[in-house]
This record gives C-alpha cells, sequence and structure tokens, in this order.
C-alpha cells in the first residue's frame, strides 16, 4: 500500500509518545466513568486496553477521539490537545468506536467516498479514489465493496470499519472490540491484519479487547481499567509476571 | 491547525448531500411533494377560486394563482417534508450511531450543524423553486388570461407588480422553511430518535400556537404571508421580527449544542 504523497499532518519526534492520557476523569451525574486514568502509547507498539464490562474501556476512547470532554485531566495525541485543539488532534487519528456502524443507504465504498471527503490530506477527487482502493484490498473487501452495508456480516463490516479508520492514512489506530462477532478464522484475519498494519506500515494502535489470548499475541503494551480506574500500565511481560499468561495475570489483577 | 489540514466547506456540503439523498425516504418524500403540486394545479384549475384565510376568497387568474398553489402545499412542507428530512438528517444518522464515523474526523461540529441545515435549505429551496416555476407555467396555460389582478392589501396589480408580489411571497415563505429546518435541528438534538424528533417537531408547529399567536405563521404559513404582505394589522405584523429571531435562536442553540455536548450514541 503506497502512502500518501505529501502528508500533510505532521508526525512527532520517534522517541516521543504518539498518545498521552494525563489524569483524566470523567463523571455523569455522580457516577464516576473514568478515574484519573493515565498513560502512554509510544510510536509503532500496539497497546491494549483490557478491562471488564463496563470498566470505561469505550468511554476513554470516546474521550481520546473527541466524541465526550473529560471533567479534568487531557489527551494529546502527536502533542495535540484532544480538549483544546480537538480537530488538530484527531486529524492523524483513524478509529472504531464501539461498533463499525455506518450508512446502511449505502454501499461499502459509497460509505467509504462519503467519509474521504472529510480527510484534509485526501483533497482530490484521484487521490480519494486511490486511498479507497488501498484500504479496501488492504482489509480484502474489494470483492464485496459494492454491495449495501446493510447485507454485509458482523466480520466484514468489522473490516469495512478498519478501512475507515485507514483512510486518512493515520499514525494511530483507536480499535474498540474489533474482534467482537468474528469467528476464529476472522479473529486470527483480524490478528493478522492488526500486526500487519504495526510491521508494514508503522501504524500505532491502540486496541480494546475481551480476547486476552489474542491480545497476548499481539500487544507490546498493556492497559487494564476496572470500575473506571486504572490498575496497570507496564509492557506486556511485566504484566504477565509469574502468573505464566495474560489470562491468569488479569483474572488476578481484577479478584485482588 | 492550518489550514491545509482543515476540511473544506465544499467537501463537507458534498458529504452531507450524499448522506440525505443516498436515503430512499427522501426521494419518495421527494416524488410525493411533485406529485401533490402537479394535482394541485388540476384541483385549481377545476375550482378557480382559492382562499387568503377562512374568511376571504379570491377568483383565480393567469396573474395571482403562484401563491396560492404553494398556500395549498405548504401544510404538506411544513407537516411532512421539512419534518421528516430534518428528522432523518439532524437525528437518524446520530441515533443509528452512524454519525459517529463522522463526529470523530477533524471536521467543526457547529459547522457540520450548519451544513446540515445549509443542504436541507438547497434541498427545500429547490422544492419552493419548483412549486414557483409550476404554479407560474400553470397559470399562464391553464388560468384565465388577464392584464390585471388584485392580490389582498396591495390593490391593483399589473404583470411586473403580481410577480413581485409572488417573489415576495415565495422567499418569505422559504424563510419560514428555513426557520422550521432549524427547529428541527434543536429538536433532533434533544429527541435523536427520527419518529420521536418527526413527533417533537409537529409539537412544536402546533404547540407555537399556544405560546403566541405570533407564531401561527409555522401552521398556516400562507394566511399569515398574505396578512403581512398586505399589512394587515394584528400578530402577522411582527412576522419578519419574528422570523428574524427563530432563525438567529436555532443558529446560536444548534451550533452551541453541536459543538459543546458529548456524543453518547
Amino acid at each position: 500500500m503506497e502512502k500518501i504523497q505529501q502528508r500533510p499532518i505532521e508526525i512527532p519526534q520517534a522517541s516521543h509518545p504518539l498518545a498521552e492520557v494525563g489524569n483524566v476523569t470523567k463523571k455523569v451525574r455522580k457516577r464516576i466513568l473514568l478515574k484519573d486514568v493515565s498513560f502512554a502509547v509510544e510510536q509503532g507498539e500496539i497497546c491494549g486496553l483490557l478491562g471488564p464490562n463496563g470498566a470505561g474501556k469505550t468511554t476513554l476512547i470516546r474521550v481520546m477521539t473527541g466524541l465526550i470532554r473529560p471533567d479534568s485531566g487531557d489527551i494529546l495525541i502527536g502533542g495535540r490537545s484532544v480538549v483544546r485543539e480537538r480537530e488538530a488532534a484527531v486529524a492523524n487519528v483513524g478509529a472504531i468506536v464501539e461498533s463499525p456502524i455506518f450508512f446502511p443507504y449505502m454501499t461499502g465504498r459509497e460509505n467509504l467516498d462519503n467519509l474521504a471527503l472529510l480527510h484534509p490530506n485526501l483533497p482530490d477527487r484521484k487521490a480519494r479514489k486511490r486511498r479507497i482502493e488501498e484500504v479496501l484490498e488492504v482489509v480484502r473487501m474489494d470483492k464485496r465493496a459494492d454491495e449495501k452495508v446493510k447485507t454485509y456480516s458482523l466480520g466484514m463490516k468489522q473490516r469495512l470499519g478498519i478501512a475507515q479508520a485507514l483512510l486518512g492514512d493515520p499514525q494511530l489506530l483507536i480499535l474498540d472490540e474489533p474482534a467482537n462477532g468474528l469467528d476464529p478464522m476472522g479473529i486470527r484475519e483480524l490478528r493478522e491484519l492488526i500486526l500487519k498494519l504495526k510491521t508494514e506500515f508503522g501504524k500505532t494502535i491502540l486496541v480494546s479487547s475481551h480476547l486476552l489470548d489474542e491480545l497476548q499475541k499481539i500487544c507490546d503494551r498493556i492497559v487494564v481499567i476496572r470500575e473506571g480506574e486504572q490498575v496497570f500500565s507496564g509492557s506486556r511481560e511485566e504484566m504477565i509476571g509469574s502468573s505464566g499468561s495474560l489470562e491468569d495475570a488479569f483474572v488476578e489483577m481484577m479478584t485482588r | 491547525m492550518n489550514n491545509k489540514n482543515k476540511v473544506g466547506l465544499g467537501n463537507m456540503v458534498r458529504s452531507e448531500a450524499q448522506r440525505v439523498f443516498k436515503r430512499k425516504r427522501t426521494w419518495a418524500v421527494l416524488i410525493v411533494y411533485m406529485a401533490f403540486a402537479l394535482l394541485e394545479c388540476v384541483f385549481l384549475t377545476m375550482m378557480n377560486t382559492s382562499f387568503y384565510d377562512p374568511r376571504r376568497s379570491v377568483a383565480l387568474d393567469s396573474l395571482n394563482t403562484a401563491p396560492f398553489l404553494l398556500r395549498e402545499l405548504a401544510i404538506l412542507m411544513n407537516f411532512v417534508v421539512i419534518p421528516m428530512l430534518a428528522a432523518d438528517s439532524f437525528g437518524g444518522d446520530v441515533s443509528s450511531g452512524a454519525l459517529r464515523t463522522v463526529l470523530i474526523r477533524p471536521v467543526s461540529r457547529a459547522k457540520l450543524f450548519g451544513v446540515k441545515w445549509l443542504v436541507l435549505g438547497l434541498t427545500v429551496g429547490g422544492l419552493t423553486l419548483f412549486t414557483w416555476a409550476v404554479g407560474t407555467a400553470f397559470a399562464r396555460i391553464a388560468m384565465p388570461a388577464v392584464e390585471e389582478t388584485t392580490l389582498m392589501g396591495a390593490g391593483r396589480l399589473d404583470s411586473s407588480g403580481a410577480l413581485g408580489f409572488t417573489l415576495g411571497f415565495y422567499m418569505l415563505a422559504f424563510c419560514v422553511f428555513s426557520a422550521l429546518i432549524g427547529i428541527g435541528g434543536v429538536v433532533s438534538r434533544v429527541l435523536p430518535n427520527p419518529v420521536l424528533a418527526y413527533v417533537g417537531i409537529l409539537a412544536v408547529i402546533v404547540g407555537g400556537l399556544y405560546v403566541s399567536d405570533r407564531l401561527s405563521f409555522l401552521l398556516s404559513v400562507s394566511d399569515s404571508l398574505f396578512r403581512f404582505l398586505g399589512g394587515i394589522p394584528g400578530s402577522d405584523a411582527s412576522l419578519a421580527w419574528m422570523l428574524c429571531a427563530m432563525l438567529a435562536g436555532c443558529a446560536i442553540i444548534g451550533t452551541w449544542s453541536w459543538q459543546r455536548r458529548d456524543w453518547t450514541q
């Protein structure tokens, strides 16, 4: 896959974290959804976001993508604040939030074409068309791209979701439960795709999932949150420690 | 963020227009409206008479028919076309979650609200223009040919005077339709479910009457416009101010709520 020429978005220095979450707190009425969550994602790594249902993973991803504002704290992406300069910060982010939902009255290609219009680094029709073909090929959806999205299986929607996240050739990909609803073959394909995005295209990826085996296979770093509080942030090896597996370490952490 | 990293307004408009016109419901609403416009022409030919309001009737001729075509169709516009289009555009994609893919792009949400209003405004403006063109052409072809006509409060008018009155009538009607689209945008932010948004917009139209007589133009567009253009004293004399206030209020509330509020759908 070719990179878009004359990429207008500034890429931060390799030695700096690409994304920094700093003391993020979010409350809804009196309920605390996130409390003082802080971690960093280094450029070129895959960071796994772990936590039981209702832990606050999707809320954190919504905050990181600027869909909701934190009550306190901030997120820097490429050194830009999502709170103060959202448009500049998210220009370098591609994401699937919660689930891959598209405009059902359009085909897969039409959805991508519609969203490509909203990428500043795809200024003309030719660049948009070329990029759409590239991302469809990466996620292997080129054969079914002209069918209406409402006819797609969940696995196809997940792949189209990754395609739309890749449209602007972002440095940071945020994938919220991308393996949800996939069969074992689909999960394996997704794992290979995520690793390919990291190794071949140099993407930095934050991925939330319940599938601990999968995260163990792909993640360099793990962040664990429980009831809105961060209970661990460190390398995969540090988390596994003496437990033997990520699953055992996670269960131990949740029952502590 | 420098300009080359910003999404152009033209691309935002094209993106929104694609979403509006890819919906089957949009086309169904437009086709039904246009079919009604043509049927209404036939109906006016048969009747040869229309009404300024429930008490005052008028004989139709080649110069004064166009405003009366919109009189009949404004009800369809205010109760079906605009509420359905606004509920779908401002609420439908939010409610389904599909708009998330747009909201996470580097676009100003205040501009996104404005673009939605603009695209629906252009669509409804197109229908208004269609109604004027059909009404004018039909009047010339099928209604009794006259050199002069009368329109309420305006006295006797020759063909250029009648054209001026008709254009003023249609432009004011378009302002009312634009205000209603803005109301749809605000209501849909509170009630994004398209069905609830549709009912909510109708509730504002009907409920406005209970708030003040000055809001009656949302319910009976043409009656209010005839009284305003004819300089008839009464609650419709303040129509221009009410329209300006409504347009400004919807713009302020809409842009604020789209820009500042959390998106949890």
